[in-house]
């Protein structure tokens, strides 16, 4: 986002850490500037998903984005390299396992509204977010080759 | 007797191509999901007869839903000496991977490629010698829907009956892993069915099922075993994940020796269709459009006004009904004693006869009938998982997710049928809500159509819609998700993710769609139709026992305080057994006048909101439990009760008139 008071651009999420020096800090609805300490305004959700849905937000969110993301913030028609799961639990894994969303496919973002939709070789699926959010891709136009068998690519459980 | 198995994942064509090897029908369908159960056939083969064994898609040998465990159990229990392993082949290198787990279980394949005119379409080629080689069993190329390729499997099926194919050569995995399959393959009772490998493998992939068949089977020895997998389930990345990445590698490997696929695709007219089906600007005028048309027009004003009053006025009313009381007078004449009983039996007002199959061929014959047709074409085009997606937000609110619109979609036809279709859900707790929700706020077909040619009759209203019908359908859309998000809160247990494949869309193909109402008419009608007679016999014993003038007379308060005439108080009994034959009493007292448009919506809201019928119960029995099923039926007829005097309550204080 944008600083009201010193126009400085900086990443909502990752300013934070300058909320430590202040009193309040959590519940004060503002952003604190890395740059110059004041307060603007947190950007409220229906603003932001309007902005997004004019297709506005998302692309600076995309330029924003690293190259390594989830396939829940992939802009609509998007490519992406899957380069690993992070399921939040057993049976989400095994879903994804049964689709073939697997580290080494390429995946193609569709929708991300009302649903996520997604292609993969010649075939159509839809997830919720929690699915989605579950697939760690790398935005690339180079295809990279499948990871070779006997050593797995990384997969970062965060409940098993 | 031999036994062949049809497996794959959904819509790739297995039901038809076991209509192709068998003759005989199973349910064909563009949703994942709609084999429930598993169809048996036969043929002769290689000189014998042979039992074909079709089964529900499945993605994965490790099930996630209950379909798909009914479709490994088949696996398992039968032992099938061949499967046929049919999949998509434009997604040949995506399906590879179960089609190694067939093999890694010692499963004798047969590989067929079905679908190849779609495939050959998109540009997809695909080395059929070089695949046979590599895979080392036979492949046949295929399009189902057409026959082609049939002649060539049955050739290949009789061949592998007379002489065994080679093993398979074993997938290597990571040496940790190999060494835990070593170990637990030792440790396996021999008389187990699949291979050791392929059992090992699924132990350490953590399946339940098949640990507790191999923990029934070893005894003593199933400690060992835990303990290498519990130690294999430690060791880094699970082994599933391990195990999946391990043979997409091979897939991967043999897609690049044997598919060529095109790299630009074409988009089609369907294509751009289904792309509108799930974007959220056209899709959901698109959804009102086909209710509207579908639901209100086609089933309700068409079916249930048009047909329905030219069958029971014009064809029973005028001719059936008539000769066939004049027919029983003739032969039983007196007035009283045990002939005007006999009668009174068969013909008369409430006769099995004129009520019973009346009711059933005049009234919920043509709705049911109409509601199917409307049900099959949606389906058959792969509307319903693009609907699914639409949803999935929505649902979620209600503890449910997108996957629940089949089971809901299709209690709109049948509640009874729809509540053995929640077996499709996933968990616990989704298959308690769904349930509740069908037998309270689902209005089945006949139901529906009934109540929409009544309360469509009213004077005032838009579109064509009556004020009275929009009340009645606002009503049950707040019953429904009141009581979701009132059940999502109380009901305990998990909620599942939602995820689904999307199949192509098509145009329905017109044998598909008549074969599938067929189908579904033929269920309904040996489920419903004794049910009928079953309440015309009911109510004669009752008339002839003075035991139904007694509960009528107590239910003649309860009407009342609905603000009901107490001639209504018949239909209430009747909507008992069920909610349409109810909904019929009441179709039949409107016919003369005999209750204003506050009344109709009253009786109306109240009829729907009661239990769909005998069967109903009964299904929901079996499936949920007897203490649930009661909980759940006290539930709905208080509730039904309550919300038909409150909104009597309502438009009384409001001094509406509908």
């Amino acid at each position: 986002m944008n600083c009201s008071y010193c126009n400085a651009d900086f990443d909502a999420e990752a300013a934070k850490h300058a909320c430590s020096a202040c009193l309040i800090s959590t519940g004060c609805k503002s952003v604190k500037c890395p740059r110059c300490g004041y307060d603007s305004p947190e950007e409220p959700q229906l603003f932001a998903r309007l902005k997004a849905w004019w297709g506005r937000g998302a692309e600076a969110a995309a330029e924003a984005l690293p190259r390594e993301c989830t396939l829940s913030q992939l802009r609509p028609g998007e490519s992406a390299l899957i380069t690993a799961l992070r399921p939040g639990s057993r049976k989400d894994l095994q879903k994804l396992l049964a689709l073939g969303v697997l580290p080494g496919s390429t995946v193609t973002l569709e929708r991300n509204f009302p649903s996520f939709v997604f292609r993969v070789g010649f075939s159509q699926y839809a997830t919720d977010r929690m699915l989605s959010d579950a697939v760690v891709v790398r935005r690339s136009v180079v295809a990279v080759p499948a990871p070779a068998a006997g050593e797995p690519a990384p997969l970062q459980p965060a409940a098993l | 007797m031999t036994v062949i198995g049809i497996v794959g994942t959904p819509n790739v064509g297995k039901s038809v191509m076991f209509n192709n090897l068998t003759g005989r029908y199973a349910t064909v369908s563009n949703y994942p999901g709609t084999t429930v159960e598993v169809s048996r056939g036969r043929t002769r083969l290689a000189g014998g007869d042979v039992e074909v064994v079709d089964t529900p898609g499945m993605y994965s040998l490790l099930p996630i839903t209950d379909e798909e465990r009914v479709a490994r159990k088949m696996l398992l229990d039968r032992e099938p000496q061949v499967v046929i392993h049919m999949v998509d082949a434009k997604n040949l290198e995506r399906l590879l991977p179960q089609f190694l787990q067939l093999r890694e279980l010692g499963m004798e394949v047969v590989l067929v490629l079905n679908l190849m005119d779609e495939a050959r379409k998109l540009g997809v080629e695909l080395d059929v010698p070089a695949l046979r080689k590599r895979l080392g069993v036979s492949v046949v190329e295929s399009i189902a829907t057409s026959g082609v390729g049939v002649p060539e499997l049955k050739e290949a099926l009789a061949l592998r009956l007379r002489t065994p194919g080679p093993a398979a050569a074993p997938l290597g995995y990571d040496p940790a892993l190999e060494q835990a399959i070593h170990q637990v393959s030792v440790r396996l009772p021999m008389s187990f069915a699949g291979s050791e490998r392929g059992v090992a493998l699924l132990l350490l992939q953590d399946d339940a099922e098949v640990a507790e068949r191999v923990k029934a089977a070893t005894g003593a020895g199933w400690d060992e075993i835990r303990a290498v997998i519990a130690q294999a389930q430690q060791d880094g990345e699970p082994p599933q994940y391990r195990i999946a990445l391990a043979r997409q590698a091979e897939a991967q490997a043999i897609a690049q020796a044997c598919v060529r696929v095109p790299r630009s695709r074409t988009r089609t007219f369907a294509d751009r269709f289904a792309a509108a089906a799930i974007h959220p600007l056209t899709g959901a005028p698109m959804l009102a459009v086909i209710l509207y048309f579908g639901l209100y027009q086609f089933v309700g004003v068409f079916g249930a006004g048009k047909v329905v009053d030219f069958l029971e006025n014009d064809l029973f009313g005028t001719y059936v009904t008539p000769a066939f009381d004049a027919f029983l007078l003739r032969l039983l004449p007196a007035a009283d004693g045990w002939q005007y009983w006999t009668r009174e039996l068969f013909g008369g007002e409430f006769g099995m006869i004129t009520l019973g199959v009346t009711y059933a061929m005049a009234i919920v014959l043509p709705i049911v009938c109409l509601f199917f047709l409307f049900f099959s074409i949606l389906e058959d085009s792969g509307y319903f998982p693009r609907l699914a997606l639409l949803v999935d937000a929505l649902f979620k609110r209600i503890g449910l997710n997108g996957r629940a619109v089949i089971p809901l979609v299709l209690g709109l036809g049948c509640d009874t049928m729809a509540t053995m279709v929640t077996r499709i859900q996933e968990t616990k707790k989704e298959r308690i809500i769904t349930t509740l929700l069908l037998a309270l706020a689902v209005p089945c077909s006949a139901q529906y159509g009934v109540i929409t040619a009544l309360l469509v009759r009213q004077p005032n209203g838009v579109l064509g819609m009556s004020y009275a019908w929009l009340a009645w359908a606002s009503i049950l859309a707040v019953m429904f998700v009141g009581v979701g998000m009132l059940a999502s809160k109380l009901v305990k247990g998990e909620e599942a993710s939602f995820y689904m494949e999307l199949p192509p869309m098509r145009l329905p193909k017109l044998s598909n769609v008549v074969v599938k109402t067929a189908a579904r008419m033929k269920w309904y009608f040996l489920e419903v139709l004794p049910l009928f007679l079953f309440a015309s016999l009911l109510i004669w014993v009752g008339r002839l026992t003075h035991l139904f003038d007694a509960l009528i007379a107590g239910l003649v308060p309860v009407v009342g305080a609905l603000g009901l005439p107490s001639g209504t108080a018949p239909a209430f009994l009747y909507g008992f057994f069920r909610r349409d034959f109810g909904a019929a009493g009441l179709y039949s007292m409107a016919d003369t006048g005999a209750l204003s448009g506050n009344q109709l919506l009253v009786s109306c809201v109240t009829l729907t909101l009661f239990l769909p019928c005998v069967a109903q119960f009964l299904i929901m029995k079996k499936e949920r439990g007897l203490k649930m099923a009661l909980a759940m039926s006290g539930g709905i007829v208080v509730t039904a009760f309550a919300v038909g005097a409150t909104v009597n309550a309502v438009l009384v204080a409001t001094g509406i008139s509908l």
